[in-house]
């Protein structure tokens, strides 16, 4: 009983200072917000009226919210997909070359030191129908590029390849980590046993990365579910609600129509989405785990 | 060792907010007029500050976009500058906020505090029938256009359209170029900018957007059907102009684009291409309109020193001396009648002809409504009419929806 | 298929792998350093790659444009001691959740990652209004204490600590080592590719932060790199050239963060079990 209690007590101690942080700074906001999204607060005006769960029904019922929670949703299955695979070859692919690999690694990460608006508004000019470096490049073989950003069709796509490269690096580097933590044991021991190659990738590199594949994925779906950024630089949601991701909606109601109240449900529901999609994955890397 | 005793400093003077000024008062004046109006600003803040000891304004820059979440978020916490020049369209919502300073009460009365500003700016400083906010510059929306392209299309390039068949004859005229080449630029992007750009359209033609009042819708009529479907054979029919595409006169791609006074001295600068402004084309039986822009200066309310101090520096910058000498480095236009006949104006206008098109719109610049729901009347009606501009659905049917659109959004 | 032949294929199709992905992921810069270097007048059009002479006047404007000098140095405290918080929080965290067993252990690892899910304008004013009460406002303190802790950092390091025996804990023990002792003389240096990647990540987080600092600063001379370069696209038109030029230089710290912590990341990879 007495050494329970003693190790529960440390555990408290060691979790303090980010627990007390999350508290202050992340739980009271949150609870704040929740209340907010009960009201048809403006943002400004001193009185906040409360109006129920109206925002919350409006919400389910608005066709642009189902859209955007649509698009939402495909973006970050295509983003998160895209960026896990990608970049665990690039940590696989470069952990045999360590000559060349510090070059080729610093330029893969490059994107995510990029400040996201700078990055935004260079790939706007990348996607110019005319002057950009896509359709001229297409053009000399002889194709007519599309419209990137401004037709719908291909608006989604577009703003999909920004933020997959935007987290290829990213990727990249936490399964460079990971390789990088795997023991040399089961590796000498497989070398043994005479495996190479693709083999010892497939049966022994992966399976020993599923913890480390389990963080890239969680945190690439959480991520790319909140993206904002790049959309807000690049289309603005548009056209015609393409690429009106669930943040872009909430800054729109938010700072944009003054429907504070509007823009905290939809940041609840956004909230919920995120928690249950999470729970999913990481229940079932623990399953997986347990191999 | 050296580095840090820097950072020591840094965070010795830096973790512990300002200590409160023991005799002169200092005013935060925030604005968004970056580059050369930010600028010109620091150039006349200094100066008042100079004739004015006791009083030290600091402009306090932010870009466009960010401003109104900053002060938004410092409304909710009670961290409000004092003094704060914000775009007119954000006006009705700051008045909400209960937290302006009355400038008319201030000042001696409504018509003393505006003098001879030109009353329709006076609309987004009245609340509740207080002034509180003063113009700190207007401007308006005129066609801009592109010698070069014009010249090679066969046009006169010093005889810009006047009606909305010539403009989109010239359009039709200067796509044929080819090469990526756009009759002219059409903005068709959800937001704000639809609704503005559009809206001279419909008070040329009559249709107009709101009543009087406010209250209802007016453009689902005839004269707006007219008006859309004008822009909408231009880019689906004519295809002298793409949905979905901006950008492209800044790049010497297209013969014309509508756009404010501000942007003169940018093109004056670095535009590839030499340029011409002229009054918005009317259509046939028409009258001349276009959409009034610029900004509004107010005060939040704090202590008495406070107040009185920010609103001798309002009352200073709308004064017709310094607001002359402001539009001449800005581009802006005059607020006042004083100010359009200065002598400083006067040469002004004489050294960048670009700005007499602005200067003689004035006069039939509208105000957008100065309502507190305008900007989600905006957002819809925009949301409502993007569609139309790809062909998606017919003119009748986008402004059906955006007539219930706004009418949910006016009701709050 | 020969061994050799099939390794061979394996050799060329990774190095294309490379070269492809290499050449996508770079072409943004190339063109943001071309851009940059690019006068005013030609930023835009007509679209060149190479430059035909160096203008590097963009380069002098843009930083004399602000006190860009005074935002790097600002930039830089803030993102040191976010770093230091976020890393020393988490590492605390993780070990705990790793190796410890206690009350509500599931619940708040829950809660946790619940925190990674809210979207980040949603929470700006209730912050603001709590670092208002706490006195902080407009001060670098509101810059780094609400953001010296990062859900992400305990979830990976948790993942990583998982990988270091408990052996070396136990045996830490029995000489008489204390928690914090354990914490960081063992687990942070085992881990260290982790450490150095989570350091990584909370500098350029607190590096390239923008929302937080436009909403939590009054001061111009408090500013940050990011809040400096935003007011290069201003409602009166963007000026292109300068953008990239600031953009540029905001972008090489950044790169020596990188560097510095691949270091440690080569340190372990080379002691990792792949090599061949």
């Amino acid at each position: 009983m007495p050494r329970i209690k003693k190790e529960a007590k440390t555990a408290y101690f060691l979790i303090a200072p980010a627990f007390t942080l999350f508290l202050v700074f992340s739980l009271y906001p949150l609870l704040w917000s929740a209340r907010i999204s009960f009201t048809s607060w403006d943002g400004l005006n001193a009185t906040k009226k409360f109006i129920g769960t109206k925002n919350y029904s409006e919400l389910l019922r608005n066709p642009e919210f189902l859209q955007s929670f649509r698009v939402t949703v495909v973006y970050v299955f295509v983003v998160t997909v895209c960026s896990t695979v990608i970049g665990f070859l690039l940590a696989l692919a470069l952990s045999k070359r360590m000559k060349s690999s510090a070059i080729y690694r610093t330029i893969f990460f490059s994107p995510v030191v990029t400040a996201t608006v700078a990055a935004g508004v260079v790939w706007q000019l990348l996607f110019d129908p005319f002057s950009g470096l896509f359709n001229i490049a297409l053009r000399a073989i002889g194709i007519e590029g599309p419209n990137w950003l401004g037709d719908p069709k291909w608006s989604l796509i577009a703003v999909s390849i920004v933020g997959i490269w935007k987290r290829i690096g990213f990727s990249m580097i936490i399964f460079a980590a990971g390789m990088a933590s795997l023991p040399i044991s089961c590796y000498e021991a497989a070398k043994v046993d005479g495996a190479t190659g693709i083999k010892l990738t497939r049966y022994m590199t992966i399976p020993l990365l599923k913890p480390v594949t389990a963080v890239v994925a969680i945190t690439g779906v959480i991520d790319s579910i909140q993206v904002f950024d790049h959309i807000f630089v690049m289309t603005n949601g548009g056209p015609m609600g393409s690429t009106n991701v669930l943040s872009m909606y909430l800054y729109n109601q938010g700072f944009r129509v003054f429907h504070l109240g509007m823009a905290s449900a939809v940041g609840w529901l956004l909230f919920a989405l995120i928690l249950i999609v999470t729970a999913f994955q990481w229940q079932f890397t623990k399953g997986a785990e347990n191999d | 060792m050296a580095i840090a005793a820097t950072f020591a400093t840094v965070a010795a003077s830096l973790f512990v907010p300002a200590q409160a000024a023991t005799k002169s008062v200092t005013l935060e004046f925030w604005n968004y007029w970056d580059g050369s109006n930010g600028q010109a600003l620091k150039t006349l803040v200094a100066e008042f500050n100079k004739n004015n000891p006791g009083i030290t304004v600091k402009p306090v820059t932010f870009p466009w976009g960010d401003l109104l979440p900053k002060l938004q978020s410092s409304i909710a916490a009670g961290t409000t500058p004092a003094l704060a020049a914000t775009d007119i369209a954000w006006m009705a919502n700051m008045h909400t906020s209960g937290k302006l300073v009355d400038l008319g009460k201030a000042l001696g009365g409504v018509k003393k505090a505006s003098g001879d500003i030109y009353p329709n700016l006076l609309t987004y400083g009245m609340y509740k029938g207080k002034l509180e906010s003063l113009p700190a510059s207007t401007n308006n929306l005129s066609l801009f256009y592109n010698k070069d392209l014009f010249r090679k299309a066969g046009l006169n390039p010093n005889k810009p359209p006047k009606t909305w068949d010539e403009m989109r004859a010239a359009a039709l005229a200067i796509s044929k170029l080819g090469n990526g080449v756009q009759g002219m630029e059409i903005y068709t992007g959800v937001g704000e900018g639809l609704t503005w750009q559009f809206q001279p359209y419909l008070w040329q033609s009559g249709a107009g957007f709101l009543n009087k009042s406010n209250t209802a819708p007016t453009f689902n009529s005839a004269a707006g059907k007219s008006a859309l479907q004008f822009l909408v054979d231009i880019i689906n029919v004519d295809h002298s102009a793409t949905a979905g595409q901006w950008g492209a006169f800044d790049k010497g791609q297209a013969g014309m684009r509508i756009d404010g006074s501000w942007m003169v001295s940018g093109y004056r600068e670095n535009a590839p291409f030499e340029f011409g402004t002229a009054m918005l084309p009317i259509p046939a039986g028409g009258t001349h309109a276009t959409n009034m822009g610029g900004e509004q200066i107010f005060a939040f309310n704090k202590d008495a020193k406070t107040n009185a101090a920010a609103v001798k520096f309002i009352s200073w910058f709308t004064s017709a001396p310094i607001q002359a000498r402001w539009d001449s480095v800005t581009n802006f236009m005059p607020i006042r009648a004083s100010v359009a006949s200065s002598p400083v104006m006067l040469k002004h206008m004489v050294d960048e002809p670009a700005l007499k098109a602005f200067v003689d719109q004035q006069k039939y610049a509208q105000a957008r409504p100065a309502i507190a729901a305008y900007p989600a009347v905006s957002d819809a009606f925009s949301k409502a009419l993007e569609p139309a501009f790809y062909g998606k659905v017919t003119v009748a049917e986008a402004l059906a929806a955006a007539e219930a659109a706004v009418r949910k959004a006016l009701a709050g | 298929m020969t061994r050799k032949s099939r390794a061979f294929i394996l050799n060329a199709s990774e190095h294309s792998f490379l070269i492809v992905i290499g050449s996508f992921v770079a072409l943004p810069f190339i063109w943001m350093i071309s851009t940059s270097l690019k006068p005013p007048r030609l930023a835009l059009a007509p679209p060149y790659l190479w430059p035909s002479h160096f203008h590097w006047q963009n380069f002098v404007d843009a930083w004399s444009d602000a006190p860009f000098s005074q935002y790097y140095i600002n930039s830089v405290f803030v993102a040191v001691f976010v770093t230091a918080g976020q890393v020393i929080t988490s590492a605390f965290a993780a070990y705990a959740f790793d190796r410890f067993e206690f009350p509500f252990k599931k619940t708040l690892w829950y809660l946790l990652l619940g925190t990674l899910m809210i979207p980040l304008p949603l929470l700006v004013i209730p912050t603001f209004q709590i670092v208002q009460t706490l006195g902080w406002a407009n001060t670098f303190t509101a810059l780094i204490v609400p953001r010296c802790w990062t859900a992400f950092g305990i979830l990976m390091l948790r993942q990583f600590f998982k990988s270091v025996p408990r052996d070396f804990d136990d045996a830490a023990k029995v000489d008489g080592a204390g928690t914090l002792r354990i914490v960081f003389t063992i687990m942070m240096p085992l881990a260290a590719p982790a450490m150095a990647t989570l350091g990584l990540f909370a500098f350029l987080f607190a590096w390239n932060d923008f929302l937080w600092p436009l909403i939590a600063l009054n001061s111009p001379e408090k500013f940050t790199v990011p809040l400096g370069i935003a007011n290069f696209t201003g409602k009166y038109g963007t000026r292109w050239s300068l953008l990239m030029a600031a953009t540029v230089t905001a972008t090489i710290p950044a790169v020596l963060a990188f560097l510095a912590a691949q270091k440690s990341l080569i340190k372990g990879l080379t002691a990792g079990g792949l090599n061949e």
